[in-house]
């Protein structure tokens, strides 16, 4: 009986060592920050399993989603440590920079048959080999609130200056004792320099010299001039309180909810957020606004606003076969039908076979920004972005908690910057 | 006896798959520079910058803070009200039993969450003060006041464990030597302090040390309500210079080196728990 016992317990630890699955075929993985939410039923992965699925039958698709808790490349990297890389990556430039790189990604040239359709690669381009597609993206611009600017009896010249930026925070401080904010600011995480950053371009400071991104000189240019208007903002309550400690998903809703008079947006966040504070009960109706350039520091000429596309990425991988099949599946997640919707939605397509016209009214205003005053460069196809993107929050919490001066600021964020270009 | 190791090898297996590959894998990475696609062995260089990392630094003072606020809180808190509880009928120590235990139960990311409508600029907390004339507090904004309001969280999701050691090694207390106490003329006071208290202090010096390793690996809390530089743990420091600076080696010489402070803490309780 001992000897049965023991022979059923040697098993039973034995057992998980010979079991193996049967042989599944096929299969990919496709990593992504979120399906498109495209005019009609379907979005972007739905057309491009209706166009896979003629070619691959029993080839399987796994989709898996980005964790966008804190912003980071956190899933992608645990994905890589697991040594389980996806097939194929698809997110913001912001993170999906990091892995356009020899190493990670598969050379599409060769295997994407369309890649001739697409405008401009050679953001995506390493020593010849493109290495990712450009998914539709779109510019920010500061994004006003009408129905503020009604109540505090202010309009915003042309070609507005941070002076009369100054004067309408401080009407939006009368008017509303500390409800309502000129402008938005958030420190919590690192999801806010795509809005933060372009108060820098406001000063005329500048994170690289003519595509030099081999060394930041975001400080040499007078960087901490933005610093010192942001503690200026912070000291006389032209921004939420305890704005260090807020996050992205507050200043969105903030917006939405109409406290802020003036903030970055993008024109595609709009309607989402709206719909958002309407079904909480936190608002009852839109309220009308426009997209304007933002403010410019005395000298300044123009301020370039930031524009941010994401990009689709096939790993490498050491199977020709399975390349062969994931890059298939990028070639029609991009196609000219899905373009087409993405500019339904206010993205810019960057396919030579898609022409739309913009009817929009606020897409033709944040074009039109960028027509007059240009893309601020913070090197966002560069490979190290996403490394240089988190050393900017903690630094700019000290800011906005009044903690550090504005020049040890700038210098320790170059600094830091630098360290990582090295 | 002979097939002892056959009944101990599952938890063997367990063990060396899940808890020892893992720690010299991390000790391995930490002599590394890796993003997970390239990898360079760096030796000892990750160690070096740890001694000039500020974060670290900050990090590491915080740990000791928390440690400090956490474990005085937990253990003086669960004395105190196991001592309390002492007295009561078994019905009334199993309703204070449950009531606090049921914090221990939930998920650390809950708690927080509750607490933050508590400690928002516009939560409980302030409204309670501005009945005083008092200014509302940006409680996570500063280290002075991000720190307590994180201990305190923690203190309170955490007692409730603690209490049912205390309670169970009070009650096993022989009761003569307490009847023994009051013949001899001794308070209720002087039972608790001289009598109850000395009987269980190699338990107090268990949870306490107990109480100092949990507290240095307080995560989700931070994570959630004060994710900054000046009220990061040792923990969340590591979490933050893998996952957001993608520094994976560097993170992993923290974790080596949080591995070394609670290996020093559980040879202290191991030693304590063998003591007399």
């Amino acid at each position: 009986m001992k000897k049965i016992f023991l022979i059923l317990l040697c098993l039973i630890i034995l057992f998980p060592f010979f079991s193996c699955s049967k042989d599944k075929g096929i299969e990919i993985t496709i990593l992504h920050s979120g399906a498109s939410a495209f005019k009609g039923d379907k979005n972007q992965f739905d057309f491009a399993m209706e166009k896979f699925k003629l070619d691959y039958p029993d080839v399987k698709v796994n989709f898996l989603q980005v964790d966008l808790s804190d912003g980071s490349t956190l899933t992608m990297d645990a994905m890589l440590a697991a040594g389980k890389a996806p097939n194929i990556y698809i997110d913001t430039l912001v993170r999906a920079s990091k892995y356009i790189t020899p190493e990670f990604a598969l050379p599409l040239n060769e295997y994407v048959r369309d890649i001739n359709q697409y405008q401009d690669l050679s953001a995506y381009t390493r020593n010849g080999n493109i290495l990712a597609l450009p998914i539709p993206g779109s510019a920010q611009g500061m994004v006003v609130n009408m129905e503020i600017m009604k109540e505090i009896g202010y309009e915003i010249p042309p070609n507005w200056t941070i002076d009369d930026f100054i004067i309408m925070a401080e009407k939006v401080k009368l008017r509303y004792g500390g409800t309502k904010w000129a402008t938005g600011m958030f420190a919590a995480n690192q999801s806010g320099d795509y809005l933060i950053n372009n108060w820098f371009a406001s000063f005329g400071a500048k994170y690289y010299n003519s595509g030099d991104y081999s060394k930041c000189i975001i400080a040499d240019s007078g960087g901490a001039r933005t610093y010192e208007f942001f503690q200026y903002l912070s000291k006389q309550g032209y921004i939420p309180p305890g704005a260090s400690t807020l996050t992205d998903d507050d200043y969105v809703i903030q917006w939405a909810k109409g406290d802020l008079a003036a903030t970055a947006f993008f024109p595609a966040w709009v309607e989402p957020y709206f719909q958002t504070v309407i079904e909480q009960g936190q608002r009852k109706e839109r309220f009308e606004y426009r997209f304007v350039p933002f403010p410019r520091y005395s000298g300044v000429e123009k301020v370039p606003t930031y524009y941010m596309n994401g990009a689709i990425i096939v790993y490498n991988s050491k199977s020709e076969e399975v390349n062969r099949i994931a890059a298939r599946f990028a070639e029609y997640i991009n196609g000219k039908e899905v373009q087409e919707k993405y500019a339904e939605i206010q993205s810019l397509p960057n396919r030579k076979d898609v022409l739309v016209e913009i009817e929009d009214p606020y897409m033709e205003q944040v074009n039109q920004i960028v027509i007059d005053n240009g893309i601020f460069d913070v090197g966002l196809t560069n490979s190290t972005f996403a490394l240089t993107r988190p050393l900017h929050y903690p630094i700019l919490q000290r800011v906005l908690n009044l903690e550090i001066s504005p020049e040890e600021a700038i210098n320790l964020y170059q600094k830091k910057i630098n360290e990582v270009l090295k | 006896m002979k097939y002892w190791f056959l009944f101990a090898l599952p938890a063997m297996i367990f063990f060396l798959l899940f808890v020892g590959w893992p720690l010299l894998e991390v000790f391995r990475l930490s002599l590394y520079e890796t993003n997970f696609i390239t990898s360079t062995y760096v030796g000892l260089k990750n160690y070096k910058k740890l001694l000039i990392d500020p974060a670290f630094h900050y990090a590491l003072k915080n740990s000791f803070w928390y440690c400090i606020l956490i474990t005085l809180g937990q253990v003086g808190i669960s004395v105190f009200i196991s001592l309390l509880c002492f007295d009561l009928s078994k019905k009334w120590q199993d309703a204070v039993r449950i009531i606090l235990y049921l914090p221990t139960l939930s998920a650390g990311i809950i708690i927080a969450q509750s607490w933050r409508w508590i400690f928002h600029y516009d939560g409980l907390l302030n409204w309670i003060l501005s009945l005083f004339k008092i200014k509302p507090v940006a409680f996570f904004q500063k280290s002075f006041t991000a720190i307590p309001a994180i201990s305190i969280i923690i203190i309170t999701a955490g007692i409730g464990g603690y209490i049912i050691i205390l309670l169970s090694a009070m009650i096993g207390i022989d009761k003569d030597i307490i009847q023994a106490a009051k013949i001899d003329g001794a308070n209720w006071f002087q039972i608790k302090i001289m009598i109850i208290l000395p009987m269980i202090k190699k338990i107090i010096g268990m949870i306490t040390v107990l109480s100092m390793v949990g507290s240095f690996q307080i995560f989700e809390t931070i994570y959630s309500l004060a994710p900054y530089e000046y009220s990061a743990s040792l923990t969340y420091n590591i979490y933050r210079e893998g996952f957001q600076f993608s520094n994976y080696g560097l993170a992993s010489a923290q974790a080596v080196v949080l591995l070394f402070i609670t290996t020093i803490l559980m040879l202290s309780k191991n030693k304590l728990e063998r003591s007399d």
